[in-house]
């Protein structure tokens, strides 16, 4: 029986909102872990406290009703760990989140008193405004932050942020290839563009940006799965025979996905289409594998009447 | 000898330290060797960034490995577009870093090793590591002459003489290797708590920042970029997927 779902909106550094479902379990385990850390003695606090924020930190809980309350014993935390950072940080933005300006300058002036000027601290004042959806004053910080610290990455991708968040992808575009010039190694910035290209139906620059994922992360299987998706998208003979090939490859890494054997059997569909597949003995079989597989996999499925039916078809 | 004394009845030469030696001898030396090790103290030489171009010389050198390496992941259209990306003779990315490599004369790259604040920072980096160590070490030399601190529970080859039992030249191959001098006990407890001690997390708020340039030299670098070109040039595409579906027909 499914369980009744809450959700979360998500704040990540990926510059996108994204909803994660929490269920209730999880949800009063969270409330549960909140009150142990209030109630629990002061020399044993911090610790809890910290791994608590650590806990919403790692999951990208955007939880000021949980944090705040907890933030009065990180005024008297001496021990200045990673942890104790990350939670002045955390701590910054669940202050942002409810316009509690107070403590988000207390966080900021803490920061900068033990590291100087740095590009987190105008990352951190550059989120302020963006919480604030006051995206000209962020993007003002933001350039100041790179002016004085040009080699930080994270200070790029908030600009790409704002641009998406403004819905310009097509500048996004180009401040994030711009961007990449540099750091041509970043396995995220690629995944950003991929969906960025997509999203203006640009499938041969998403494929470029797909196969430099493969390239950098060749035992990720899924890139191979969306390359072939993308060449599916793009429609024409050849791509779908490539898109066939990509998704066969798939199938041998990971023999457990539906979402593969789904795109093979529309793959080879679409071939069907074409007069020169008919001399292609491999498509028949691959849609009946593609076909065979997929109810197995939903064999046991409430779906499986869906299947059927998509099969048959 | 109030530090040692025979015990005739297991073996010959068998010495059982005594127990004042653990508070006297080597609790002193371990409480010196953490002192030592907790004077080096990093010097606080201004955090010198990578910059830009460095950076993206360092990235298109990785770049470069890994299409390499996987090219036979990629299509042939793939392939043929990042080799022209590459070393292709106007713009090719390893082109150009060669060329620019090539414009700065030998000269000019050894006089940026030879820069002041450079060689500055170097030589009170190994004044503030090493000096404090070879001063309590002629003093613990001096203090502990000849003592023998502990047994090792386990064999020890015969190789590692001379490390065990710095200061006991003069008994020659008689005592058993397993025996440990305090000198070396000394040296032995330095590179063991600078591990322990020196190794511990470092709030650094720039741990965000993953791709800092590795130390590689400059002269590496170039012969790698060289490397890379004729690598590339010499390249013979084969796409790993072009009988996928046969081998899986195979497989079924």
């Amino acid at each position: 029986m499914p369980s009744t779902w809450a959700e979360e909106t998500i704040f990540t550094n990926k510059a996108q909102k994204i909803h994660v479902c929490l269920n209730c379990a999880d949800q009063m385990e969270l409330i549960a872990w909140f009150r142990e850390c209030s109630s629990i003695s002061a020399r044993k606090q911090i610790d809890k406290i910290v791994e608590f924020f650590s806990y919403l930190r790692t999951h990208s809980l955007r939880r000021p009703d949980l944090i705040l309350p907890l933030i009065h014993v990180l005024r008297d935390i001496k021990d200045e760990t990673v942890e104790y950072w990350e939670a002045i940080e955390l701590a910054a933005f669940a202050a942002a989140d409810v316009s509690n300006y107070a403590i988000f300058d207390w966080c900021c002036n803490k920061v900068k008193q033990r590291f100087g000027d740095n590009w987190r601290l105008h990352r951190l004042l550059g989120l302020f405004h963006e919480i604030r959806l006051d995206y000209k004053a962020a993007a003002a910080v933001y350039e100041a932050g790179l002016a004085k610290f040009p080699n930080s990455p994270e200070l790029y991708k908030r600009q790409v942020a704002i641009l998406k968040s403004l819905n310009a992808y097509e500048q996004a575009a180009t401040v994030l290839c711009n961007y990449l010039e540099t750091f041509m190694c970043d396995e995220e910035s690629w995944s950003e563009l991929v969906y960025i290209y997509m999203y203006l139906r640009k499938y041969e620059e998403a494929a470029f940006a797909v196969s430099e994922l493969i390239v950098l992360a060749p035992s990720n299987w899924f890139y191979f799965l969306l390359l072939a998706e993308i060449y599916y998208a793009m429609g024409n003979y050849q791509c779908l025979l490539t898109a066939r090939k990509y998704c066969c490859y798939v199938c041998k890494l990971q023999q457990n996905c539906p979402r593969v054997y789904y795109d093979l059997l529309l793959i080879c569909r679409s071939l069907e289409k074409y007069p020169r597949s008919s001399k292609d003995v491999n498509n028949e079989r691959l849609l009946q594998y593609a076909a065979k597989h997929l109810k197995q996999l939903y064999k046991y499925s409430y779906y499986l009447y869906a299947i059927e039916d998509l099969v048959r078809k | 000898m109030w530090w040692c004394y025979g015990t005739l009845q297991e073996e010959p030469w068998r010495i059982v330290p005594s127990s004042e030696l653990l508070i006297w001898v080597v609790l002193s030396i371990t409480i010196m060797a953490l002192v030592t090790v907790s004077l080096q103290i990093p010097i606080k030489t201004p955090s010198t960034r990578p910059s830009l171009a460095s950076i993206r010389k360092d990235a298109i050198l990785r770049r470069s490995i890994a299409t390499r390496n996987n090219a036979s992941l990629l299509p042939k259209d793939q392939f043929l577009c990042r080799k022209h990306l590459f070393v292709d003779e106007s713009q090719g990315l390893l082109v150009q870093q060669d060329k620019e490599d090539s414009d700065v004369t030998p000269m000019k790259s050894l006089s940026s090793l030879v820069k002041p604040h450079f060689i500055r920072s170097k030589v009170l980096e190994n004044i503030a590591n090493i000096g404090p160590q070879m001063v309590v070490g002629a003093w613990i030399r001096s203090m502990f002459h000849g003592y023998i601190v502990c047994r090792l529970p386990f064999w020890v080859p015969e190789t590692f003489r001379s490390m065990l039992q710095s200061g006991m030249e003069m008994i020659g191959q008689h005592l058993d290797t397993r025996y440990v001098s305090g000198l070396s006990w000394y040296i032995v407890s330095i590179f063991g708590l600078q591990g322990l001690v020196l190794d511990k997390k470092e709030v650094n708020m720039d741990r965000g920042s993953e791709w800092q340039v590795g130390s590689s030299s400059e002269i590496q670098t170039k012969m790698l970029l060289k490397q890379e070109i004729q690598w590339w040039k010499t390249i013979e595409y084969h796409w790993k997927l072009e009988n996928i579906e046969q081998q899986q027909q195979q497989q079924q």
